[in-house]
């Protein structure tokens, strides 16, 4: 019976860490663009677009891109998930992003964008109201453990005092 | 007996509190002054100083439930149980922080309140998880029962971790939205980095006195809880 | 061993047959939940068929939950456990019995609610029936594994009906969101890589919660 137990143990050991390993997969991210022809209007239709993402602004290797056939564009606007056709496996830290339509004559402008947020000013108040309630909670907790502390304690104190007397 | 042991952990309570106390000042200038601001989410991100090291935390707090649950089923001595269902508490408090910095986090730079990402997801369910190890020792009568279910439960729900993470990773992939693409610590500045570990260190040790106190009303409960027994016979 | 197994097997199905209370109860259940959720759709709406897979599966484990809260109560209220467990028999005999008896019962209700569900919401699954098949399987038995120890568990809490739920779903996570995706993959006609990228996280979920269960199944019911 224990040689079947620690068999079993095991054998759930071995597949738990098969879980962990295959865990690590590649990520996907989330791209809206327009698209509009050398007039300004914007465009309707299908194209296929080419996305690289490059280290530096005047880069000319890619360090990834990946081709989308057939992106629907409706007025102007598309969407693509980087990362769904070339596995996307980069540190995410600084990137310039390039949009290419071939053949269908759109000249992007500007011609790479860095990734970046957007809304820098009213960020701190997010920062702001986590700290607070990150440390108030802490606090609050704590100080919950010492009231209860206190009383426990005199309530023992009391009972002791009580035994003693009888 | 009892007072002496009480001098003493009243004694490494206060050293821990004082080195708390340090700790968490140089931390705080560390995450406000010495480490860099962020180039693409801005001095937001400094609540990854804190909000990394709580989720970091509510795991060691939740395998030490693990761990302890285990000894408890093996040895049946009364303070590994008391050890778990401490622990589980203060894992609780840490992964709330967790699901409530990571919306405060993700809506100036996802934009957006909450997102299905893998990690927000996991903890939630975590939390679920250790709720219910909460709820079912208080809806147990008998100390002793609630000891051994909670144990046995503290086991399962530490052992379904890997698989949930594992299914809510492939289930994220069919259905994608808007990410930041970060490993965080990927890319980290030096100083970040110093900023970081420095944090992780805090919180540590804020989580082992947190445990010692909360330890300490346990057992106080517990000789109260005695007394009363004598005094009735 | 078998033995033993074969004989808790044989009580529970007979006392079961006499009274049907188990069964009888999900079965309507799991029609009703059929039916009611047809009435929260626009008549006609497509949405139905995608939204279908989640639905099937809530309901399932609903009806299971509420047939495996019943499953401890009568051994513990009418004394039977105790008499099971005077006899020279190893505690994990009483887990692989009542987890065959939960299994099989689930199943069974699911086996016949799940071909009207296929008519109410009027699903594709003659493409490939098997691979459903697997799926209810695997998953009824990750319910069942999980389900089986927790109500063991909560027929000692306070609050019987309410704890088996809280603390069977969020262990059961993995199992309600690869059983529902398999599923959806199965509707939508895909090969069986997809099925099976799937299905296999719920294999791993089986294999490793069932031994966890089976080893720690002793420690929740000794007295």
């Amino acid at each position: 019976m224990i040689t079947t137990k620690s068999k079993l143990v095991s054998i759930a050991i071995t597949l738990l860490l098969a879980c962990v390993s295959h865990a690590q997969v590649a990520r996907l991210v989330h791209y809206d663009g327009v698209l509009k022809d050398s007039e300004g209007t914007p465009f309707t239709g299908n194209v296929d677009v080419t996305i690289s993402l490059y280290n530096r602004p005047a880069a000319t290797e890619a360090a990834w891109s990946e081709e989308h056939r057939a992106v629907e564009v409706e007025d102007g606007k598309f969407s693509v998930l980087l990362g769904s056709v070339n596995p996307l496996k980069l540190s995410f830290y600084e990137y310039f992003l390039e949009v290419e339509v071939p053949g269908a004559g759109f000249e992007p402008s500007p011609k790479r964008t860095m990734i970046v947020g957007s809304g820098y000013n009213f960020r701190m108040w997010f920062l702001f109201a986590a700290y607070t309630i990150v440390w108030l909670a802490l606090f609050l907790y704590m100080a919950f453990i010492g009231r209860r502390q206190t009383k426990l304690r005199s309530e023992l104190q009391a009972l002791a005092a009580e035994k003693g007397s009888v | 007996m009892i007072s002496y042991t009480e001098k003493e952990s009243n004694r490494t309570l206060i050293v821990l509190s004082a080195v708390v106390l340090i700790a968490v000042l140089v931390d705080l200038f560390l995450i406000f002054q010495f480490a860099p601001e962020e180039r693409s989410m801005g001095h937001v991100q400094r609540i990854f100083y804190f909000h990394v090291p709580s989720a970091w935390i509510s795991f060691l707090a939740f395998f030490v439930v693990f761990v302890n649950s285990g000894l408890y089923l093996w040895k049946r001595d009364r303070k590994y149980d008391l050890l778990a269902s401490t622990s589980a508490e203060i894992g609780v408090i840490f992964a709330t922080l967790v699901l409530i910095t990571g919306p405060i986090w993700g809506r100036p730079v996802w934009n957006t309140w909450w997102e299905w990402s893998p990690r927000l997801t996991l903890f939630l369910v975590l939390w679920f998880i250790y709720i219910a190890y909460l709820m079912l020792r208080s809806f147990v009568d008998e100390e002793e029962k609630a000891a051994r279910f909670s144990a046995v439960f503290g086991i399962v729900g530490f052992v379904d971790v890997p698989i949930v993470y594992l299914s809510i990773r492939l289930w994220r992939d069919i259905h994608p939205s808007p990410v930041i693409a970060g490993g965080q610590n990927s890319g980290l500045h030096p100083d970040m980095k110093i900023a970081f570990f420095f944090s992780l260190f805090t919180f540590t040790v804020l989580f082992f006195l947190m445990l010692l106190h909360r330890l300490r009303v346990e057992r106080t409960a517990i000789a109260v809880r005695e007394l009363k027994r004598q005094m009735a016979y | 061993m078998i033995r033993s197994v074969t004989a808790i097997l044989i009580k529970d199905f007979v006392s079961e047959l006499r009274g049907k209370e188990m069964l009888l109860s999900m079965l309507v259940f799991s029609l009703m939940v059929a039916v009611i959720f047809n009435f929260s759709f626009p008549p006609g709406s497509e949405f139905i068929q995608e939204a279908a897979p989640g639905i099937i599966w809530m309901t399932f484990i609903f009806a299971g939950l509420l047939g495996m809260n019943r499953s401890f109560v009568y051994e513990v209220d009418k004394g039977c456990l105790q008499g099971i467990m005077l006899a020279p028999i190893d505690r994990a005999v009483i887990y692989i019995s009542k987890l065959i008896v939960n299994f099989v019962f689930i199943l069974l209700v699911e086996l016949i609610a799940l071909p009207l569900f296929v008519v109410f919401f009027k699903l594709d699954i003659l493409g490939s029936p098997g691979y459903l098949l697997l799926v209810v399987l695997v998953s009824t038995l990750g319910f069942a594994v999980i389900g089986t120890l927790f109500s063991a568990i909560a027929v000692n809490t306070r609050t019987r009906e309410v704890m088996l739920p809280i603390l069977h779903f969020p262990v059961a996570i993995p199992i309600i969101i690869c059983a529902v995706q398999a599923t959806a993959a199965v509707f939508q006609g895909q090969e069986w890589a997809v099925v099976w990228g799937w299905t296999k996280i719920i294999v791993a979920f089986d294999v490793i919660l069932f031994i966890v269960a089976f080893l720690t199944f002793e420690y929740v019911i000794e007295e």
